[in-house]
């Protein structure tokens, strides 16, 4: 025990008597600074605008991250809603951006921000936000200057040039595009502004002592566990009702053109696999006339998780991945066309032997020479076909891709494709096709044709919201809910036929 | 107006120092009167008192025993709480029976030692804690203001600040045990 009776005499009667007597001389510095109406909410509310401003696209934070920005700002902004118009509409636009953050958040768990007719809207909100956040400083600035103003108190209204400047910027790169030769200035130019801004309101402080906080009727740990309760209900609808692609399933038309069977059975004549032959559209056996060579290359590839072996080698214990199943049966048939030079016609074919678990979002990607890169130019204006197929009480169902896009990257060209799978019925399958011509048609090229496949196991996803996600960001093999699978054609193609 | 030239000012013992007192820190000065004076005639009187204290004894400020706007805020607060104190004085009729207010020099021994035995316990007090017992102790703030500043609601600020008042007096009156 410590002391040596000096508070024998305390009560609970006489306790804040004899505190407010015994209290030091002077508070230390750390309290001065901090018993203000105006740096904690000042500090919140800039933080909270760099974070939804500045984010980083690792690990997801640049959707956390902004969320926990926006709560911050209100948190902020609610204690100055009171002194003056401009303060008070920085609180209004931060509750528009909390309330935002939330539903993006949810809206980042579902498959429709990556689906083209709401890409747009997905651009313009993303530039609004950037707009409201350059407002938002604005009025913090004008809000400040008239308190300044209230008491009395000089001051330069410098940082106004640079945020009018800034707004001036994002409106230019804005209307001309110019976003990616601009990026540099308006990030330079809001790190300026943010900085200056809070020098400006460190030196102005004394004037924060004359705002009159505003009442709060929710505690700020009551408003933190409601945005994440709604932020996690909004993710759970987002995962149990937008994980999957809407696919418009039809009964299937079989080829009737008498050209189209007797094209049908040539392929199968060469060679072509009589399943996958069965899937193909009229038009893509159209396509095919005249074709007088098939190769054909098939794989059997797993997409569950297996189970982990353990043997002795030559007396080193080793480990091996065994599958007992292999669910994804991939066919890649190379049709040599009856044109001058050495044009060919690929089809990537997949098919899943038993059911492939959950019907979530699905992924192909085909790596095509098309750029004459590696020695092949596009031989047709039809490129990319494709479509997907399942039966179910003895009905065969099909369906065009959800996207179906060419993208260059880097000098190489690829096809993507993306859509789900029924959530019934079996033997669920698709493919996709191009067309290329050699470049030099008289000397052997090599054809390479490499087919990824991307599949979610489960509902559950973090850093990638769909297996297109997961397909761009170059993984390969399992990640959390996600799988791929390979295959691909490897030929030398000549001008006699290919080996 | 930088800390340093106002300062300066003051030591020169020119008008514009008490201007630029006013003009620059007269918030901060108004914000520590007013918890301890309620009635803002009494408050502009000794904003004017403090502006003239501080012109009186600005020789005493010390840069290396704390900031401009400690040392500023404790002579605010002891201004004010000496004119509350007056003005409490004048409201009671002065008879002959009135004790004398003057401490005896053993008073003043155990008020310096009660204060040394609190500042040991507020220093074990969390950043938070510590600054809530100055606003409501030193700055004698009401709880609607703490509330209001510290973004709680009025209920949330009276619990934790009877969480702190048990603290304290447990290990004030244990210590005296």
């Amino acid at each position: 025990m410590n002391g040596t009776g000096e508070w024998k005499d305390l009560n609970q009667q006489n306790l804040d008597a004899m505190l407010r007597q015994n209290v030091p001389d002077a508070p230390p510095d750390a309290v001065v600074r901090q018993v203000t109406p105006w740096r904690r909410a000042a500090n919140r509310i800039l933080f909270g605008l760099f974070l939804t401003t500045f984010t980083v696209n690792i690990m997801g934070l640049h959707i956390h991250l902004p969320l926990l920005g926006a709560l911050l700002c209100l948190l902020g902004a609610r204690l100055l809603r009171q002194e003056n118009l401009p303060f008070r509409w920085v609180w209004r636009l931060a509750l528009v951006r909390l309330v935002y953050e939330v539903l993006w958040m949810a809206a980042n768990t579902t498959v429709y921000l990556t689906l083209t007719p709401y890409r747009q809207i997905v651009w313009a909100l993303e530039w609004g936000m950037m707009a409201m956040t350059i407002v938002q400083l604005i009025l913090l600035w004008e809000g400040y200057c008239q308190v300044c103003q209230r008491v009395n108190m000089p001051l330069n209204r410098g940082a106004t040039v640079p945020l009018l400047c800034l707004g001036l910027l994002w409106v230019l790169a804005l209307s001309l595009h110019w976003f990616w030769v601009l990026l540099l200035l308006p990030v330079g130019i809001f790190f300026y502004v943010l900085l200056r801004l809070r020098w400006r309101f460190h030196k102005l402080e004394a004037a924060g002592y004359a705002i009159q906080a505003a009442p709060v009727g929710l505690p700020g740990t009551k408003l933190t566990a409601a945005v994440a309760g709604a932020t996690a209900v909004g993710v759970v609808c987002g995962c149990l009702l937008g994980s999957r692609y809407p696919m418009d399933w039809t009964l299937v038309d079989p080829v009737e053109d008498p050209q189209a069977l007797e094209i049908q059975t040539q392929l199968k004549d060469l060679g072509y696999p009589a399943e996958a032959l069965a899937d193909l559209t009229q038009e893509d056996l159209l396509a095919c006339e005249g074709a007088w060579l098939v190769v054909v290359e098939e794989a059997d590839l797993p997409v569950n998780e297996g189970h982990t072996v353990t043997y002795d080698e030559y007396g080193i214990t080793r480990t091996e991945q065994v599958y007992d199943t292999r669910e994804l049966h991939l066919t890649t048939v190379a049709v040599r066309l009856p044109e001058q030079g050495q044009a060919w016609r690929v089809f990537h074919h997949f098919r899943f032997t038993t059911s492939p678990g959950f019907p979530g979002t699905e992924a192909v990607e085909i790596f095509a020479d098309t750029m004459g890169t590696w020695g092949w130019l596009p031989r047709s204006e039809r490129q990319g076909t494709g479509r997907l197929l399942y039966d179910r009480q003895g009905q065969t169902y099909t369906t065009s891709y959800t996207t179906l896009e060419w993208v260059e990257e880097n000098g190489n060209t690829f096809l993507r494709g993306t859509f789900s799978l029924p959530e019934n019925g079996t033997n669920q399958r698709g493919y996709l096709a191009y067309e290329v011509d050699a470049v030099y048609f008289e000397r052997p090229t090599r054809l390479f044709s490499h087919f990824t496949y991307a599949h979610q196991t489960g509902r559950l996803r973090f850093l990638h919201r769909t297996a297109l996600d997961y397909i761009n960001a170059s993984i390969l093999g399992r990640s959390g809910p996600f799988v791929t699978a390979e295959g691909g054609i490897d030929l030398l193609s000549t001008p006699e036929g290919a080996e | 107006m930088r800390e340093d030239q106002l300062i300066q000012l003051l030591r020169e013992r020119g008008e514009e120092g008490v201007e630029a007192l006013l003009q620059y820190y007269g918030p901060l000065m108004r914000y520590v009167i007013a918890p301890i004076l309620p009635d803002p005639r009494d408050r502009e009187e000794c904003l004017w008192e403090v502006a003239m204290r501080v012109w009186q004894k600005i020789h005493l400020y010390d840069p290396q025993r704390g900031s401009w706007n400690s040392w500023l805020t404790a002579l605010t607060r002891n201004t004010a709480l000496n004119r509350a104190q007056r003005l409490e004085e004048q409201s009671q009729q002065l008879t002959d029976t009135l004790p004398d207010r003057a401490p005896t020099p053993e008073e003043s021994l155990l008020h310096r030692e009660r204060q040394e035995e609190l500042q040991r316990a507020i220093q074990r007090l969390s950043p938070g804690e510590r600054m809530l017992f100055y606003r409501r102790y030193y700055y004698l703030q009401p709880i609607s203001q703490i509330a209001r500043e510290l973004g709680l609601t009025q209920r949330a600020a009276e619990g934790r600040l009877y969480r702190l008042k048990k603290r304290l007096y447990h290990q004030l009156k244990g210590g005296s045990q």
